[in-house]
């Protein structure tokens, strides 16, 4: 239990050599090793989706992963992200629709959001609403979310035009 | 610019959409120790031994804790309605001699790390003797396990008019029999605490979720025999409170005692598990109900008994729920005479705590079955009957009659009927309930139905907000309540800023801390917006006042002739020209040799402080649609249409965002989520796979009508609270909507109805035929 590994990852585009216990979970890393605080652990069973970050450009559930899984990948965090378009866009549109309440999920549901944006950019509504169904928000009743992730993504048409 | 009454996006939003939030977890001291609760695995045992031997092997482990190093720590008292018969049923600190639930703590392990503090735990072995756990709430004798105590913990009883009378005088009796099993809050973050003894100073300082951060600091105060002083308690980001954070519990009191003796800091995080387990659970009611009513389905009377399943101890919360429930029976309607008794009784199950909407929800599930009950009764439409009965606006303000939290009931200003008018004619309900009508027809398990309620959202009390202004001209609003969520802070701004003039995105607010105001009642039920809002107005008319008569001074121009504009102060008259910025105003009102103003005191601040007799009543009416699967039960519930009057609204986008999530945690009560225990007590559902809480695929499309026709009279702001809205009346609604669809008046009795209700219902009408199963 004790014996630990050497690890290295890159998160949020920096280089970070980690020495971890096999079972310490990615999100456990990132958020006491990496102090990248951002990723929520809600649940630690892989249902809330509180503590989605990308590895690898994927949307991930951080606490189903141990963090020696991400050895040698890419992991962006809510914190690393800057002047990413789809990102920035879905910020204001949470921000005009009001689905941020008490902010646990949000991250969450940004990287699940963006992740998602950026793989399939042209999502109809029906599949842009099924991706919001795989996080829990417990304050919003998802409606403001599942609205903003559409108009960041009907803005980002816009722009791309 | 005017703030208030614009739906004006939230100061915090950036904070949590860049992933800045500091959540209690968050928190990290140097030299902590982390606390793991060891919990009975049990529900209701004989605790023989507690053996520690293996747990201290752990590398790590600093010190474990039993209920004899805690002995002499008091059980944590009751915060709302204490009475000292409720004393016996109170829970230790750590159980000693019995374990009541599972969950209960036994034990607490202090180490280096989490995970070091969850191995050790993990090896704590429990000696412990079962018994038969009760799970059911009985009469009034005691569980002949557990004898030392009875199991009627509390009653309490609502009445006014003669009942005798009125039910000998009706011409029809209506009676329903309901219940609703246990819920939960379930907020996305798990409580937490961290807790730090400062040996020098003498100073505790504890970062926790504080609804009511000051009775806090002086409930640990009293119990680590501290002085008031030496507690401080600061409240963090909190992720969701719905009732289910906030008050003072075992862990919290371990922690923080755990600080105290091992002089290092303590931190405690639960986890799921644990959150499902061992924080205060929620409804778990089964009631009788008794309309008395005249020939034309006026109500006489009410005879209500509700028997509420507690769980194992009674908390901080004390006869909370008992007592809004009874209070908040009679609901909108008019009648002469009540009796609501409800009854707190104990079981071997997780203690009872509160939830969002705790007691309304409970009394207008109850009430508005009973509504639909004598309209099925009298075949008059259930809104009809709803109608006939509502309190006219010129009866308004209304004494309900009744008492709750100590707290006369009256309801504030409403226009009830003209509320049902508005919402029916904006959403055109009539043309939706002959769609699903229609639909019926066809064929189709589709049905609609409707909840009137009345919320108690604020009683009568006092709060007190501080407003500072530094030399940047920068103003602090200071309150003990907190941000959860709801939107306090952007609201705080968005009042102060219209009345000292300046834009509310450069208004700081402070919540939660004790060290920075001396005395708050911090938030629950929808009290905050109320008032620490009013008590907001007061402190920023006082600081306006201030402000305007000290650079009157400094000017030699008379105030009135003086105003505030961004920050500036300007002649009223001018367009323009600055005078004065305000910071300089308030560098110039600091003490010392600059002080350049007169006696009115060191700095720019202000003090306001409120104290009401009269509580809010926002009310609305809740109109849900199902749909039902006939193959497989599923009930899907596409729309829900609310038009609630929460008087003038300070900002209608938080309000309107508090009603939409408020409307999927009461659809999720009403079919999903629930808490419940095996015959032996072990818990059902102990994690989110279980537990089934809404994702975006089951929640309704919300549509929301708010309506300001009735600002209340109890503060000057005119607000009623919002907090509750959406949720209390979503359980009636949503069972009303599948007798409908179903098409059996008193179908749903008991909630959360699941898909085998529907199923084994529609079986039991049409037989299975070969031809029916191949359709």
């Amino acid at each position: 239990m004790s014996t630990k590994m050497q690890m290295s990852m890159e998160v949020n585009g920096e280089a970070r050599d980690l020495v971890v216990e096999p079972r310490t979970t990615l999100a456990d890393a990132l958020r006491e090793e990496c102090g990248l605080t951002g990723t929520r652990t809600g649940c630690e069973e892989g249902i809330c989706g509180a503590c989605t970050v990308l590895v690898d450009g994927e949307p991930v559930r951080a606490c189903l992963q141990f963090a020696v899984q991400a050895h040698g990948r890419e992991v962006t965090t809510i914190e690393g992200v800057r002047e990413w378009k789809t990102l920035e866009a879905l910020k204001a549109a949470m921000r005009e629709h009001f689905a941020v309440q008490c902010g646990f999920c949000t991250s969450g549901f940004l990287m699940l959001a963006a992740g998602a944006l950026t793989r399939k950019p042209d999502m109809s509504a029906a599949e842009i609403a099924e991706v919001a169904e795989m996080n829990l928000c417990r304050c919003t009743g998802y409606q403001p979310i599942v609205r903003a992730m559409q108009e960041a993504q009907a803005s980002l048409k816009v722009a791309a035009q | 610019m005017k703030h208030v009454g614009r739906a004006l996006p939230r100061l915090d939003d950036s904070v949590h959409l860049e992933g800045r939030g500091r959540f209690v977890a968050d928190i990290d001291i140097p030299r902590q120790l982390h606390m793991r609760v060891v919990r009975s695995n049990v529900a209701c045992a004989k605790l023989i031994n507690v053996d520690m031997s293996e747990a201290y092997h752990v590398p790590g482990v600093v010190a474990i804790l039993t209920a004899e190093e805690v002995s002499h720590l008091r059980p944590l008292g009751v915060r709302l309605a204490p009475a000292p018969a409720l004393d016996r049923f109170l829970q230790p600190v750590l159980a000693s001699t019995m374990v009541r639930y599972v969950g209960e703590p036994v034990a607490a392990v202090f180490a280096e790390s989490a995970a070091a503090a969850e191995d050790a735990a993990e090896l704590v072995g429990l000696e412990l003797a079962p018994l038969e756990a009760q799970t059911v709430p009985r009469a009034v004798e005691a569980n002949p396990a557990d004898p030392l105590r009875g199991n009627a913990a509390a009653s309490v009883t609502k009445s006014f008019g003669d009942l005798n009378a009125a039910f000998h005088e009706a011409d029809r009796i209506v009676e329903v029999h309901v219940t609703w099993a246990r819920d939960a809050a379930m907020p996305m973050e798990t409580r937490g605490i961290v807790a730090d003894w400062d040996d020098a100073r003498g100073v505790l300082s504890v970062w926790g979720p504080g609804r009511a951060a000051h009775w806090n600091r002086d409930a640990l105060a009293a119990m680590l025999d501290l002085p008031r002083s030496a507690v401080v308690w600061r409240t963090p980001h909190v992720g969701g409170g719905f009732g289910a954070k906030g008050e003072l519990a075992s862990e919290d009191i371990l922690a923080c005692y755990g600080a105290r003796l091992l002089e290092r800091p303590v931190k405690w995080v639960e986890d799921r598990r644990e959150h499902m387990i061992a924080a205060g659970q929620a409804r778990d009611i089964r009631a009788t109900a008794r309309a008395a009513i005249d020939s034309s389905a006026r109500l006489l009377a009410l005879d209500v008994d509700v028997v509420i399943d507690q769980g194992a101890y009674v908390r901080a919360e004390g006869t909370m729920v008992a007592d809004l429930v009874a209070a908040m029976l009679p609901g909108p309607y008019r009648m002469d005479a009540l009796r609501a008794e409800a009854h707190l009784r104990l079981t071997n199950k997780t203690p009872a705590g509160t939830f969002r909407g705790a007691g309304r929800a409970e009394a207008a599930y109850i009430r508005e079955r009973l509504m639909d009950e004598i309209a099925h009764r009298t075949g008059i439409d259930p809104m009809e009957v709803r109608r006939r009965n509502l309190i006219e606006p010129g009866a308004m303000p209304f004494e309900r009659g009744t008492e709750a939290l100590g707290c006369r009931v009256t309801l504030d200003s409403g226009r009830y009927q003209s509320l049902v008018d508005q919402t029916t004619r904006r959403f055109s309900l009539d043309v939706i309930r002959r769609r699903a009508q229609h639909r019926r027809a066809q064929g189709e398990l589709v049905g609609v139905g409707a909840a009137f309620v009345v919320d108690a959202s604020a009683p009568a009390g006092y709060e007190h907000v501080k407003l500072t202004v530094d030399r940047r001209g920068t103003v602090e609003v200071i309150t003990g309540a907190v941000e959860e969520g709801q939107g306090l802070v952007t609201l705080l701004a968005q009042i102060v800023a219209d009345i000292v003039g300046v834009d509310y995105a450069s208004v700081r607010v402070t919540t939660g801390e004790t060290v920075r105001i001396p005395f708050a009642a911090g938030s629950q039920l929808a009290r905050s917006s109320v008032m620490v809002g009013t008590a907001a107005q007061h402190a920023a008319e006082t600081l306006r006042e201030k402000i305007l008569s000290a650079a009157a001074a400094m000017l030699s121009i008379p105030a009135e002739k003086l105003t505030i504009q961004a920050g500036r102060i300007k002649q009223a008259d001018r367009h323009f020209g600055t005078i004065l910025d305000l910071g300089d105003l308030a560098a110039a009102m600091e003490p010392g040799r600059t002080m350049r103003t007169g006696p009115r005191g060191a700095g720019l601040e202000a003090e306001g402080f409120v104290t009401t007799s009269m509580m809010t009543a926002p009310y609305g009416l809740v109109v849900a649609v199902t749909e039902i699967d006939k193959d497989t039960g599923f009930i899907r519930v596409p729309e829900v249409y609310v038009g609630y009057d929460v008087g003038n609204a300070i900002n209608p986008g938080l309000v309107e965002a508090q009603i939409v999530g408020g409307v999927v945690q009461g659809m999720a009560s009403a079919l999903s989520t629930t808490l419940g225990v095996t015959e032996s007590g072990d818990p059902l559902r102990v994690n989110f796979a279980d537990f089934a809480l809404p994702t975006a695929r089951e929640a309704p499309t919300v549509h929301v009508m708010l309506v300001e026709d009735s600002p209340s009279p109890a503060n000057v702001l005119g607000v009623k609270g919002a907090a509750d809205g959406g949720l209390t009346g979503m359980a009636p609604a949503v069972a009303a909507a599948i007798d409908d669809a179903i098409g059996i008046p008193g179908f749903v009795h008991h909630l959360p109805l699941t898909p085998s209700d529907i199923i084994q219902q529609l079986r039991a009408r049409k037989p299975i035929t070969f031809e029916a199963a191949a359709e």
